[in-house]
């Protein structure tokens, strides 16, 4: 079983090594990741991209007296097992964990399939809907079972098949 | 049943929507919604059922936004932009027949007043995925609420972020001093939406999601500036725009 790796290698400068008195903060930035498409994911570009509009809006004429070269991000790939390296216990374990559902229903691509099919309980705002709208959710519980097997050819056909419903 | 008389009044919808820090959704900067926005959605949920309960009107919020068919706009009132008083402010109006631009924003939640705009500037296609995703479950937790499953504090319970995801981008952001800090972590948190655009635009990527709240590392964390951090990454003093 091949793990799936994500490159991350920005080429920002480290030139200024010590800090005098360092404040550091972190986001963190989720990843829900289509292993089907690659497994290995370079995202050098994006994120070189993202430092240079940081430091260039930084350094423009505007902010220019502001900017210091010892102010600087540093952007690491984390894996989940390796999150206690970087954070504390109790930044880590803070509220319940999630109970995963339906993958299906939270990724960007079937987000147009799941809003047509949420459109028929979304115009008339009565009362009868959310007998509808407990089954549409129950059907889509029941639907992403088979698509966890599914082969990656019959993904994109899920996905489509929804579009011309309407007309049956 | 016996949850469902807790909530008083419209106010406390709004109020009782305020947790919503501990799911992650609530940041303007970071393309989520600020608060203008969700006291708009609270608004639009009330004049469409004036009479519920608000126990009522919390599962109708849920209901209305979790099958809203964006990008349709949610608006409280018909627009007057006859305002020849201040007829500069008339270019703002939010109006995607006569603004190009008006036609991408993705989630419009137009404000009620002159010059009526879009609250929901910021917000890019993952940042709906996430906060649709949200809407969806406090349907499903409001359905479980109402058929007696399900206490209503679990409605308000802070959800892990952590346990979402088996992927993170950490960014850190590091200065000397706080005051540097201040200036430069908030530029930096203004652009990270740009990155999460940039990065949904990536076929590989089905969700990303930033977590607004900001954290401080654990001291052991090697911070990248020691010459470990130089082997990984090569250092390109001057030549960063010719990449």
């Amino acid at each position: 079983m091949s793990m799936l790796s994500i490159v991350v290698h920005c080429q920002i400068t480290p030139n200024k090594c010590d800090l005098r008195n360092p404040v550091y903060t972190l986001w963190f930035i989720g990843l829900d990741v289509n292993k089907q498409m690659s497994r290995n994911i370079d995202l050098t570009q994006e994120l070189q991209q993202f430092n240079d509009t940081v430091v260039n809006t930084a350094s423009s004429a505007v902010n220019k007296s502001s900017y210091k070269s010892t102010m600087f991000i540093r952007p690491s790939y984390v894996r989940h097992k390796d999150l206690g390296a970087w954070l504390s216990k109790e930044d880590l374990n803070r509220g319940r964990s999630y109970k995963e559902k339906t993958k299906q229903d939270r990724s960007l691509n079937t987000s147009t399939a799941s809003s047509t099919n949420g459109s028929s309980g979304g115009k008339d705002g009565g009362v009868g809907k959310e007998s509808s709208n407990t089954s549409q959710l129950e059907q889509a519980i029941i639907a992403t079972e088979p698509s966890v097997v599914a082969p990656v050819s019959e993904l994109p056909v899920s996905g489509t098949s929804t579009i011309p419903s309407p007309l049956h | 049943m016996s949850d469902l008389g807790l909530l008083k009044s419209p106010c406390h919808i709004y109020k009782s929507l305020h947790p919503t820090p501990d799911h992650g959704i609530y940041s303007n900067v970071l393309g989520f919604l600020g608060g203008v926005s969700w006291a708009i959605l609270v608004a639009r949920t009330c004049q469409l059922y004036p009479n519920a309960a608000p126990a009522t009107l919390l599962e109708k919020f849920f209901l209305v936004f979790a099958t809203w068919e964006w990008p349709h706009p949610v608006f409280l009132k018909d627009s007057d932009s006859q305002r020849a008083d201040i007829p500069f402010l008339l270019d703002l109006v939010w109006d995607p027949r006569n603004r190009m631009s008006d036609r991408y924003h993705l989630m419009p939640i137009i404000t009620p007043a002159f010059p009526e705009q879009n609250s929901t500037f910021n917000v890019t296609k993952s940042t709906r995925q996430v906060i649709t995703n949200e809407f969806r479950e406090g349907l499903d937790t409001m359905i479980r609420v109402r058929n007696g499953q399900a206490p209503f504090s679990q409605l308000f319970e802070e959800i892990n972020f952590f346990s979402r995801y088996k992927h993170f981008l950490a960014l850190l952001c590091a200065t000397e001093g706080v005051e540097d800090h201040l200036v430069f972590a908030s530029l930096v948190e203004s652009k990270i939406r740009h990155l999460i655009s940039s990065l949904e635009r990536n076929s590989c990527m089905n969700l990303v999601h930033v977590n607004p709240r900001q954290y401080k590392p654990l001291p052991s964390v090697n911070i990248g500036t020691s010459h470990e951090y130089a082997e990984h990454c090569c250092p390109l003093p001057n030549n960063s725009q010719q990449m």
